[in-house]
């Protein structure tokens, strides 16, 4: 049998987490941070040694691993990337890297934290790998624990509050997931829980059938989205969470939602999906101009990246409602643009709150005397959030819109608006925090050390480079991404004569 | 000489290289990069020297009759649509390439000079260098896409620019207002942009035209949907070449820096709307409608433009509202369909422009920061180069023969004479206003006698302010300076000392008895009062090689004028004798009988009032927009912290957890809970399954 890269790859971080929770003895929150940074920084190596060796001309799954776990119930360890899995997988490694270093300073029961972060990894990786949609629940909750407790005890001052709301949320979405899962599984008939069995049903599902699983799956990833109106739980999350978390939230956690609609529901489901997309539409635009509108009400800056967050996961889904290829490649891109730039640019507000004391509007100004590089930076993120060509957003927007324009018109337009308020409301909080008259008060604020923005420079970079180097990503995606397209339209097609 | 072509990728891609090497430098030793002065002075005058170069060699092979060049490369493809990328030079791409590098040089070469005493001098040339790049880039783009790009890209810089003083209120705001005017803009353009290319399939200037003629004419697209496309497409040029009604952001932009105002706002990015217009004029002229909309526009902004200028007491202020008078004049030749003209128009405009912008830079700098030209007065005996220089400028502006702007402008109202006898009596009516206001403004400035250490003038000039409300609208005036009316913006009326830039009044009486500028500026200066003069005779109405130039290169063939010299004598005459009596007009208010205007002003307080307020576009806009916006986002984020009402009928379930609700809940019983879920779960489904 040759290497299992894959689970080496899903097992290293919880290896190393259980070895830093069994450690005897103290632990000092240098050494832990040495610890974690050593296991992200060898798991993301070993993703990009798979990378290095993924067959970019393939679609199938590759590196493929399956143990039969429970043959009588059908479940299986079954692991595998692809190129709609793959991208995704190097995002999540690379960030819990740069998380890791943001939070270089944290002393705070550091051995648990890390050890929560390295478990968090573990459960977002099983979700990307996974090909069995019991596996991918099991992971898909497994990250729910750490997360809660990183909120629950790192978090500010309504950091309770904040992970009550997150776990019953999520709770809520692993609950209609699991009801999808089981009675596809009962649905199908071929005791199997095999993803890419379950995508090949001898007889296709009955269309009522499709629809019911479609909403519930389509409803427990819209919690994990989010999606308006079920929203609510992420600001609160983001602005208790501690800016590592945020990071990590925003940057691969909400991408398993647009992931999961993606790999459950439009490829087990793809008729339902052909006919359900129109109300996917009709959700991202919503969520672009209500989500927007609510960041621009906002006084704390990271409550405000939160929403502009939730408003950019719209154009992921409107990309997927547009069902072609050129849609849904750029809601591809868009995931892993969007986790970069949501991850600068909480990165970034961070720093602000760590030097400044406060994320507060009104209580900031003229930053760019204090912190000129970290202005330059949100210059630069905050255009990137903009769509600003040159950089990834411009790319992954550009693609969604074109795949949309033809078959939903109004809300693309409505999307493309979007575009237009996110520069008010960046462009009115650059104006309010880095421009202008420096409060007397922050005049003493501690500068930032250079190796301090090696993270957001690591981003910066990554955003710039994408934009300018699409084919560096979407070189990865497009022969799944056609694959999909190829199996919508013949499925539909095949289904649903008109 | 074959490489001047195939090496034109250089020209974007040396500023590039020098904004990068010390943005770098800015990144990693901020302290050393910031004393490095003449380094990067040097290195960003040297690099565009060199493209200043290469353009010239360019635009010498091209009148030689060098084909167009075009080489591009597959940047993105995903589902059948490919997106190219690469460079194109024309004879259009030729002439804008010589237009900006020109500009852009002397501009980094005076400021040297003006922002000497700058300490973001280095940042300043970075962004400077930065600008280049894009700006060279946009004019090399072989299709939409890359155009988009780099339009974005200098919209980008000019709001680091414009907000380069990031510490002054004003200049922040109005940085925020020209980039979200500019998007609104945008969003147009890149919606036109999907329309057209969803007929033609392809995004490559070349291939434009014809796959939409092709569509029209076989009926395969509603002829209203192209035109609403193209309309789409305009908006872009609508908010980048400040026309009438998304004009307003130019104006404040003068919070730049001057040097910024010169290159950036009167010379290329605010012509980069009429260059798009020319890039995709041969779809517009296929389209019915259009055009027209075009010239309308065109002439509408020249007019408003014009008349907010002869209010303004600023002298950047007035030299802006001019810029977006001019470029109405370009606008509306491109809607005429004297493409030619419109062209010929920017290039000459871009040399007198930038000249009496960089002249009123210095002017600012001789009169120690201050811009209220009420404070000015007499400077000609102490700048004796700007002096001269301004005046020359400002006969171009006026259309007096010879000077280019004459037969720049001859010919646009020569070609609306023959489109529309409306459109060609707002041009002349125009005309003879620019020569007014222009007058007016150099008289103001260099003629009479010096007030800036003038007690009464002081005092009058403190007294207006009183006129000017908070939200920066004049409402009425109790007195009025006896040497003319006007007002400024209140942010500059109101403080003083919130930037170096202005400062008014009171504090130029430390600085002393103005004084002439020092070469680096006075240089640029002279350099450009050149083709201010003698560029016109490219295109002259009876020999117009300029049009000739561009028409070969373009394909695109413009309704030949034979040359009639009736006709000319006619418009050029006319035109001539608005112009002069404008002047003279201006004389006999500004220098004869200087009590006047503010009588006059008094006498006619309405429509005085409504052009000061700038025809009530700002108070407009942040009535209809501004406000409505901010009510909308509070209004959102009630119901969102209400938790999401509207929406929770839909989901049935979410009232249960949603904000606060979700308190409640928090009682610890988990059986509760797990109650809830499964009951709302339940309900999902039953709900679910009657779809």
């Amino acid at each position: 049998m040759s290497v299992p890269w894959l689970s080496l790859i899903l097992f290293f971080p919880t290896l190393g987490a259980l070895g830093l929770a069994l450690l005897p003895g103290e632990v000092s929150y240098r050494f832990a941070r040495v610890w974690a940074l050593t296991v992200a920084g060898l798991t993301f190596l070993l993703s990009g040694l798979v990378a290095y060796n993924f067959d970019y001309t393939s679609t199938k799954p590759q590196f493929a691993e399956t143990i039969n776990w429970l043959p009588q119930l059908g479940i299986s360890y079954n692991i595998a990337v692809d190129g709609l899995s793959l991208p995704l997988m190097l995002l999540t490694g690379l960030l819990v890297v740069l998380s890791i270093l943001t939070s270089w300073q944290l002393n705070k029961r550091a051995r648990l934290y890390y050890v929560l972060i390295l478990l968090l990894s573990t459960g977002v990786l099983g979700a990307f790998m996974a090909r069995d949609t019991i596996l991918f629940f099991l992971a898909y909750e497994m990250e729910l624990i750490p997360l809660y407790f990183l909120i629950s005890i790192w978090g500010g001052k309504r950091r309770e509050y904040a992970g009550t709301k997150f776990l019953l949320y999520t709770f809520l979405s692993g609950v209609a997931l699991l009801v999808a899962f089981l009675s596809t599984y009962f649905f199908s008939g071929v005791n199997s829980f095999s993803i890419d069995v379950l995508a090949n049903p001898a007889s296709p599902y009955p269309l009522v059938f499709q629809f019911i699983t479609l909403g519930l799956i389509t409803f427990g990833f819209a919690i994990k989205m989010p999606l308006v109106p079920l929203h609510t739980w992420l600001p609160d999350a983001h602005v208790e969470a501690p800016t590592a978390v945020s990071v990590l939230l925003a940057g691969v956690l909400l991408k398993l939602g647009t992931y999961g609609i993606v790999r459950f529901g439009l490829g087990i489901f793809p008729e339902a999906a052909a006919q359900f997309a129109w109300l996917l539409s009709v959700l991202a635009a919503i969520n672009v101009v209500y989500a927007s509108l609510a960041a621009m009400a906002q006084t704390d800056i990271k409550k405000m990246i939160a929403y502009s967050s939730i408003a950019h996961m719209g154009y992921v889904v409107l990309g997927i409602a547009s069902l072609n290829e050129t849609g849904l490649g750029g809601a591809m891109f868009q995931m892993v643009s969007h986790g970069i730039i949501s991850g600068l640019l909480f990165m970034l507000v961070g720093l602000i709150y760590e030097k400044a004391g406060t994320r507060e509007l009104p209580k900031l100004g003229g930053l760019f005397a204090t912190l000129p590089v970290v202005g330059a930076f949100f210059v630069g993120a905050a255009m990137a959030n903009a769509g600003l060509p040159g950089m990834s957003g411009f790319v992954a927007e550009f693609m969604v819109f074109r795949g949309g324009i033809e078959r939903y018109p109004v809300a693309t337009v409505l999307c493309i608006f979007g575009i237009v308020l996110t520069a008010i409301y960046m462009l009115a909080m650059l104006a309010r925090a880095f421009f202008g008259k420096l409060p007397a008060n922050l005049e003493t604020m501690p500068r930032v050390r250079a190796w301090e923005m090696i993270p957001a420079t690591v981003l910066l970079v990554i955003c710039v480079g994408l934009g300018l180097f699409p084919t560096l990503a979407t070189g990865i995606f497009e022969p799944n991404v056609a694959e999909l397209v190829q199996q919508l339209d013949a499925r539909t097609v095949a289904q649903l004569p008109r | 000489m074959e490489w001047v072509y195939t090496f034109a990728w250089l020209i974007p891609v040396l500023p590039l290289a020098a904004a990068t090497l010390v943005g770098l430098g800015f990144i990693s030793v901020p302290e050393w990069t910031k004393r490095q002065r003449l380094p990067v002075a040097a290195l960003s005058i040297g690099t565009l020297a060199v493209t200043f170069v290469h353009s010239l060699l360019i635009l010498s092979q091209a009148v030689g009759g060098h084909e167009a060049y075009t080489w591009q490369f597959e940047w993105a493809a995903m589902g059948g649509i490919v997106v190219p990328m690469g460079f194109t030079v024309d004879n259009l791409g030729a002439a804008m390439l010589t237009v900006v590098t020109g500009v852009a040089l002397l501009v980094m070469i005076y400021s040297h000079g003006y922002m000497e005493h700058d300490p973001g001098y280095v940042r300043f040339f970075c962004y400077l260098s930065l600008f280049s790049c894009s700006m060279l880039g946009l004019v090399v783009s072989p299709n939409l896409i890359q155009i988009y790009v780099f339009w974005e890209l200098v919209g980008m810089c000019s709001y680091l620019l414009v907000g380069f003083w990031f510490y002054k209120k004003a200049a922040a705001d109005a940085a925020q207002k020209a980039f979200i005017v500019n998007r609104v803009g945008d969003f147009g353009l890149l919606l036109g942009i999907l329309g057209v290319y969803s007929i033609t399939r392809t995004f490559d200037f070349p291939g434009l035209a014809p796959a939409i003629q092709t569509a029209i004419e076989s009926g395969a697209v509603p002829l209203a949907l192209v035109v609403v496309y193209c309309l789409l497409v305009f908006m872009g040029p609508m908010a980048k070449s400040a026309q009438v009604p998304l004009h307003v952001w130019l104006p404040d932009a003068m919070e730049g820096p001057t040097p910024i105002s010169a290159l950036i706002h009167a010379a290329t990015m605010v012509a980069a709307g009429v260059f798009l217009v020319a890039r995709v004029f041969p779809v517009f002229s296929e389209v019915p409608g259009v055009l027209e909309v075009i010239a309308w526009t065109g002439a509408v902004t020249a007019f408003v433009g014009a008349t907010i200028a002869i209010t303004q007491n600023d002298i950047k202020k007035g030299l802006a509202y001019s810029t977006i008078s001019q470029l109405g004049y370009m606008m509306m030749a491109m809607g005429v369909g004297a493409y030619g003209a419109g062209l010929f128009h920017l290039v000459t405009h871009a040399c007198f422009k930038a000249m009496l912008f960089l002249g009123s830079g210095s002017v600012i700098h001789g009169v120690h920061d201050n811009q209220d030209m009420r404070l000015m007065g007499g400077l000609r005996k102490y700048m004796p180069i700007t002096s001269a220089t301004f005046l020359i400028g400002v006969l171009a502006i006026s259309g007096i023969p010879p000077f280019s702007g004459f037969w720049s402008k001859d010919e646009i109202l020569s070609a609306a004479f023959d489109h529309s006898l409306v459109l060609w009596g707002i041009g002349a009516f125009t005309a003879a206003i620019t020569a007014f206001y222009m007058a007016r403004m150099y008289l103001m400035t260099f003629e009479g006698a010096y007030r800036g250490e003038n007690a009464a003038a002081l005092t009058a000039v403190r007294a207006w302010r009183q006129n000017v409300d908070r939200e920066g609208v004049v409402r009425g005036f109790a007195s009025l300076p006896s040497f003319g009316p006007g007002a400024m913006h209140t942010d500059e009326l109101a403080a003083h000392g919130h930037g170096e830039d202005h400062d008014h009044g009171e504090e130029h009486g430390h600085g002393g008895a103005p004084h002439e500028s020092p070469w680096s500026m006075t240089l640029p200066l002279v350099v450009l009062a050149v083709p201010s003069i003698l560029i016109g005779f490219v295109g002259l109405p009876w020999d117009n090689a300029f049009g000739h130039f561009l028409e070969e290169g373009s394909g695109y063939h413009g309704a030949e004028h034979a040359f009639e010299l009736g006709h000319f004598l006619l418009i050029a005459g006319s035109s001539t004798l608005l112009s002069v009596g404008g002047i003279a007009l201006a004389y006999y208010l500004y220098i004869l009988r200087p009590e006047l205007p503010g009588q006059i002003a008094r006498r006619f307080e309405p429509v005085y009032l409504f052009f000061i307020n700038k025809w009530n576009f700002d108070w407009l806009y942040e009535q209809a927009f501004v406000k409505t916006s901010r009510l909308l986002a509070r209004g959102t984020l009630q119901v969102d912290q209400k938790g999401v009402d509207g929406v929770v009928n839909f989901s049935g379930l979410t009232t249960l957890l949603a904000g606060e609700g979700l308190k409640y809940f928090e009682s610890g019983r988990a059986q509760f809970y797990v109650l809830i879920i499964f009951g709302s779960l339940l309900g999902l489904v039953a709900l679910l399954g009657l779809l």
